[in-house]
């Protein structure tokens, strides 16, 4: 059919052609979008952060509430599920709270942000202990974490097509509402778990970033509280894991991360003595986990805060 | 060369060498599939039905002029291969199809 050829050879010389090329536009829109978005959040000297996650403010309202804290607890979800800032009060005998925050805000700056303005709502000095966990370096992503602008322009959008039309169309999604019974947290800063864990080991990973970059990020992180609570030991933590039946022997990786933290930070001129990093080890059970291999349930939670317990033992000599 | 094509075929399944040896293993979960299925992605289970979809169509439609004698060429219509090249661009983003073999996904 002379007709049938035609539509065919029309679609495959013009309208295919076309298609790709306007997805082509989408990918620089798309791009010129998250670039312009990084930058503002950059250059953003407000208390965004709140907006990013309402329970920053709820943490900055409850230290103000308890006046004097002796030890902090920051991170991301790792350690909003798997520490307990109760548990850490009750073993150590001093006031602790849990200022740790999902992604970690998402953004170097904003995190650094909320601390600060946090940090501004106690006694500094009276602080002794300050524990980072961070999940980060066990991602392939710091580089992605401090800036996805940087990773240029892809074949694949930051979001997909029908990703954009549902957002403008409906804005106002339940994510917020689906997430909220989530992030209920306690007057400790811990996470309140309300029969919403349920892990079922389907997605394991094992990943682990570029050691430079790791050392780099960690040591970083370590002066930057240094700075801010220059009486307190700094214990950069990395945290436990769920591997399934798969064991990794991580030896290296932490020797060579550990033996670089310290180099760097001795370049830096900061005391070791104040300073400790710290690798807990894999969870045992899948009865310890909530709903990620990082994230613990209540039981998998007094298991990692007694195991950093007993590190803190080992390693802050005060 | 059967060993070896049946061999391969397993090796180049997946990647990441742990998650191999995961899917090697054969777990039976019996219907807690069900609940896995339920929990992936929006893209994922769109990818899924979609493949589902592939595979049936050559079935039920069999006697179909489209499909009689032609296995699985119907999808290189211009028209067929155009509305799946608009599905595709529509869902694809960054974080979908990160780390999985196209080879053991045909």
């Amino acid at each position: 059919m002379p007709s049938m050829v035609n539509v065919n050879r029309f679609i495959n010389t013009a309208v295919i052609p076309i298609v790709i090329l306007a997805y082509g536009v989408f990918l620089l829109i798309d791009h010129a979008h998250n670039r312009a978005f990084e930058l503002a959040v950059t250059r953003s000297i407000q208390r965004d952060y709140i907006q990013t996650d309402p329970t920053s403010a709820e943490h900055i309202q409850n230290v103000q509430k308890i006046g004097s804290i002796k030890g902090l607890v920051f991170g991301g979800s790792n350690a909003a599920y798997s520490l307990s800032a109760r548990f850490l009060s009750y073993y150590t005998g001093m006031k602790w709270y849990n200022a740790s925050l999902n992604a970690e805000l998402g953004n170097i700056k904003r995190h650094k942000n909320f601390i600060q303005d946090l940090s501004a709502e106690i006694d500094r000095t009276t602080v002794r202990y300050v524990v980072y966990s961070s999940y980060i370096p066990y991602e392939k992503k710091v580089a992605a974490f401090e800036s996805s602008a940087n990773r240029g322009i892809t074949i694949k959008p930051e979001v997909s097509i029908l990703g954009y039309i549902r957002y403008y169309h409906f804005p106002s999604s339940d994510q917020g509402d689906r997430f909220a019974d989530k992030n209920k947290r306690d007057r400790f800063g811990d996470k309140i778990f309300e029969n919403y864990c349920r892990f079922t080991a389907d997605d394991l990973s094992h990943q682990r970033e570029n050691v430079d970059i790791s050392a780099e990020f960690l040591a970083d992180y370590a002066i930057f509280f240094a700075s801010l609570f220059p009486n307190a030991s700094i214990l950069i933590v990395l945290p436990s894991e769920y591997y399934g039946a798969l064991s990794f022997d991580d030896s290296i990786f932490e020797q060579t991360l550990r033996t670089k933290f310290y180099s760097i930070l001795n370049a830096r001129y900061f005391k070791d003595a104040n300073m400790k990093i710290i690798f807990q080890p894999p969870y045992t059970s899948i009865k310890q986990l909530c709903d990620e291999q990082y994230h613990a349930n209540e039981d998998g939670r007094l298991w990692r805060t007694r195991n950093l317990i007993e590190f803190m033992r080992e390693a802050v000599v005060r | 060369m059967i060993l070896g094509v049946v061999i391969g075929r397993a090796l180049f399944a997946d990647p990441d060498f742990g998650r191999l040896l995961e899917k090697l293993s054969f777990q039976y979960d019996g219907f807690v599939v069900l609940t896995k299925l339920a929990e992936l992605t929006d893209t994922s289970k769109f990818a899924l039905s979609l493949g589902i979809f592939f595979i049936v169509a050559e079935a039920v439609f069999q006697k179909c002029k489209y499909f009689n004698r032609r296995n699985y060429k119907f999808y290189r219509i211009p028209i067929i291969q155009l509305i799946l090249l608009i599905i595709t661009l529509a869902v694809v983003r960054d974080s979908s199809g990160v780390d999985y073999a196209v080879y053991g996904q045909r």
